[in-house]
């Protein structure tokens, strides 16, 4: 079962993302900061990191950059999910290292796409 | 006649005489020569006989000539000379003056020649005289007009010469630049004043920045440019700065700078503060939204969900829509604050808004207005353009609906606002009516196709209505107007007529930079003078100032503007008899500062000036004494009128401050207070100017020379 790394401070969101990830047959995990998300990360190896930019201790960017640098996980996929959504905020996502940019409010469905196309199953297992 | 003419006219007398005797006796000894043994005899016989005959003959021939030649001396030489001598007092002293035409006849004639002549001269010079006058006030004229049209502008303009030196600036500049305007002298900063340096006010490097850019353009043929920059003040203000050169004789080309600065940091606080609230608001409501669309769309694609499940879902909706709620009414409340800053408002007076609508009504809408007396001290701050379009639109109206040919505007006072009535013979409007009306474009094209009255109105404040006024039985519209007390940001009024002196060009023409102070014509220098009252007259044995008052003279002119007024706090006792003369008591000083912190502000005033006082070793006394506790030291030039009018009026003896004044003419006001003392100095001290120049005392240098050597000089205080 592929996994999914939900990093998100906001108990509402992330309980509607975990239930959107796990129905679409992806086991998931949740970080609350950006330490635990690069714990998770290094310990877990997800396939896919869901990755707010406002979080305590380590912001979003930062998580991505380290990702990013160490050989072990720079493969891991990363799609960032922001309440800023200026276009210098997504450019820097963007350069940082994230394989997307999504502003909040967003879509489910397209965010679910977004996680299956990453992952290279557009089929994927049924809903 | 003069010596060398009269030795000319001896020597030629005697050059005649010895001639005529040299012929005579000739011609005798000729005759002698021919005349026979018995001829000789007789002759012999009676010179003998006769023997002064020959002196007698000599004498009468010598004074014959005598005559002679005195008449032809006086008809020429002499005559000839003295034409000369009146020619030159027509050309160098008097241009009136008219030469006596006297002598021989010739010579005469070249008199009335010269005349002609002299008069013709006389009538050019005047001629060119004249024209130089005009030239002169018209130039006087232009500079008052563009001196007048600057003091009223809104923005702060300074006008620097090369070095810096402010050659010009207008109220707003100082009150920008100097924003703790309490009589010339400020904590943070330096002082706006004619002669003083920009540099104390703005950063020299900023400043520095914008000129060189400006060269560089200029090199590269760029004529006319504008240099912009933002620089903050030493008080923390932020200030938009806009720099132009001022091109003429000087180095490169380029006689001084002229800046115009407004102060930007409301506004620019005003927009951030908005950019924040914006993007704490986008930001902020994207987390709830996404949280709501993510548990909707959730809750929608799984409706067969587990009904645990489906509450929760259900919560998180509900919480994140209070989130939402309870931030949009946060955002709208920090709003409110800024809305009101939004729109550009001018500070007018109620008066002059009253005189626009008047005008506006009678031109625009055919209606005659009574205006009522507004207060002078009301000021309001408005768009008087648009809110004269708009209420003309009004009154418009109300001609064609209501038939009011007359109406009577009102402004008063009414706590927090003004209160801007509108009044005429009639019914009030009814909500639907105004509303209809206030909804409409208020003119076909332009500026107010783009308003309406209830645009102008919500810029205002957004409050007005229409009642009846039961009492009078007639009807108002009624708005409130937000009030600017104390006039433009609390401006300094000035009485009329009195236009202070914010400008001299002349000091385009400064001093070169480097040259040696004692070098210095008196007239070009920069001089504070001041007076201190004290606690007693020996400083040595602790007495104290308790009062300074100063005054500036630039370029020959006493700056009433720019004045130092600071009493002084001496914690101690005031004697008695110093107290009799001042008038100042310590209970009166019990608020003030001390010296330590008086004296910096005042070394500021008088930076880079010659300090004036009367009697000035005893002032410079009390200010060297004060020197260690306050760190300040005062290595200024220093000029005494006291000794300066010794040096003036030798045979004088009384050369007291009021003795002098006198006998120069100066009427005496406000004397024992320091500012009325440095005042009354100040005149005595421009007064004594022309006096030492004609003792050919024109530099700093000669008079501190000449004041040296007065036997007063000696003297020790």
């Amino acid at each position: 079962m592929k996994r999914v790394l939900i990093v998100d401070d906001e108990p509402n969101i992330v309980h509607s993302l975990e239930f959107l990830m796990q129905q679409a047959g992806y086991e998931t995990r949740v970080a609350r900061d950006g330490e635990e998300a690069l714990q998770g990360v290094r310990e877990w190896r997800p396939d896919v990191v869901l990755l707010d930019v406002m979080l305590p201790l380590r912001d979003g960017y930062e998580v991505c950059q380290r990702i990013r640098e160490d050989p072990e996980t720079a493969a891991t996929h990363v799609i960032m999910v922001s309440a800023r959504g200026r276009e210098v905020e997504v450019a820097k996502g963007i350069a940082v290292g994230a394989d997307a940019y999504v502003t909040k409010p967003f879509s489910t469905r397209e965010l679910v796409a977004q996680v299956r196309r990453a992952l290279g199953d557009a089929d994927g297992p049924a809903t | 006649m003069r010596m060398g003419l009269r030795h000319r006219f001896w020597l030629a007398l005697a050059g005649v005489v010895l001639g005529l005797l040299g012929v005579i006796g000739a011609w005798a000894a000729l005759l002698w020569v021919q005349l026979g043994p018995a001829e000789r005899e007789a002759v012999a016989a009676v010179l003998g006989r006769r023997p002064l005959f020959p002196l007698v003959l000599v004498a009468m021939l010598a004074v014959a000539c005598h005559a002679l030649l005195r008449h032809w001396f006086a008809r020429y030489p002499r005559a000839a000379r003295r034409l000369a001598e009146e020619t030159r007092i027509v050309l160098t002293a008097n241009p009136a003056h008219r030469v006596t035409a006297e002598g021989a006849e010739e010579i005469a004639r070249i008199g009335g020649r010269i005349n002609a002549l002299a008069e013709q001269h006389q009538g050019v010079l005047r001629e060119v005289e004249a024209r130089v006058d005009a030239a002169r006030a018209e130039l006087a004229e232009e500079r008052n007009r563009l001196a007048a049209l600057i003091s009223e502008l809104v923005q702060g303009v300074v006008v620097t010469n090369v070095e810096g030196r402010i050659l010009l600036y207008n109220q707003r500049a100082r009150q920008i630049l100097q924003p703790d305007d309490d009589g010339g002298d400020g904590d943070a900063g330096g002082i706006v004043g004619l002669g003083r340096s920009l540099y104390s006010l703005l950063d020299a490097a900023a400043v520095g920045h914008a000129v060189e850019t400006l060269q560089q353009r200029r090199e590269r043929g760029d004529e006319g440019p504008v240099a912009r920059f933002v620089t903050y003040t030493r008080a923390g203000l932020l200030l938009r700065v806009h720099l132009a050169l001022v091109l003429g004789e000087g180095e490169g080309g380029i006689a001084g700078y002229v800046l115009t600065v407004e102060d930007v940091t409301r506004s620019i606080e005003a927009d951030r503060g908005r950019g924040t609230l914006l993007r704490a608001l986008t930001e902020g409501i994207r987390s709830p939204v996404a949280a709501i669309r993510a548990a909707s769309e959730t809750l929608e694609a799984f409706p067969g969900m587990e009904p645990e499940q489906r509450r929760r879902f259900e919560a998180i909706v509900r919480d994140e829509t209070l989130t939402l709620s309870g931030r949009l009414e946060e955002t709208l409340s920090r709003y409110a604050e800024h809305l009101e800053a939004e729109w550009p408002l001018e500070e007018m007076s109620a008066g002059d808004l009253l005189a626009v609508l008047e005008r506006g009504f009678a031109t625009w809408a055919s209606v005659a207005t009574r205006a009522r007396h507004a207060s002078d001290a009301l000021w309001v701050r408005v768009d008087s353009y648009a809110l004269m379009l708009g209420l003309t639109r009004l009154v418009r109206r109300l001609r064609e609906n209501e038939a009011v040919e007359e109406v009577t505007l009102d402004v008063e006072r009414a706590e927090p606002f003004a209160r801007l009535d509108l009044i005429w013979s009639g019914r009030a409007l009814d909500a639907g009516t105004l509303r209809a009306w206030q909804e409409e474009p208020l003119a076909d094209h332009g500026y107010g196709s783009l308003l309406t009255l209830a645009e102008v109105i919500k810029r205002h404040g957004g409050a007005a209505w229409s009642q009846c006024d039961r009492t009078t039985g007639r009807a108002f519209f009624r708005l409130f107007l937000p009030r600017a007390d104390g006039g433009p940001d609390g401006a300094l009024h000035l009485p009329r007529g009195s236009r202070p002196e914010f400008y001299d060009f002349d000091l385009f023409a400064g001093p070169a930079a480097g040259t040696e102070l004692d070098r210095v014509p008196l007239a070009e220098l920069v001089f504070t003078v001041f007076d201190t009252e004290t606690t007693g007259l020996n400083p040595s044995q602790g007495d104290e100032i308790v009062a300074i008052g100063a005054v500036r003279i630039v370029n020959g002119r006493l700056l009433r503007y720019e004045i130092f007024d600071q009493r002084i706090n001496p914690r101690r006792r005031i004697s008695l008899e110093s107290q009799a003369v001042h008038g100042i008591s310590n209970e009166m000083l019990a608020e003030e500062p001390p010296l330590e912190v008086v004296l910096p502000r005042f070394h500021r005033f008088a930076e880079d000036a010659v300090l004036v006082a009367h009697n000035a070793a005893f002032d410079m006394r009390f200010l060297q004494l004060a020197e260690r506790r306050s760190r300040i030291r005062f290595a200024h030039p220093v000029l005494d009128t006291l000794l300066l009018s010794a040096v003036a009026q030798p045979e004088e003896e009384d050369h007291g401050l009021d003795a002098i004044a006198a006998r120069l003419g100066i009427p005496v006001i406000g004397r024992h207070t320091s500012l009325g003392d440095a005042l009354l100095t100040a005149q005595v001290f421009l007064k004594l100017l022309p006096l030492l120049a004609a003792e050919g005392i024109t530099t700093l240098g000669e008079a501190r020379d000449a004041s040296q050597r007065t036997l007063l000089a000696r003297l020790r205080y």
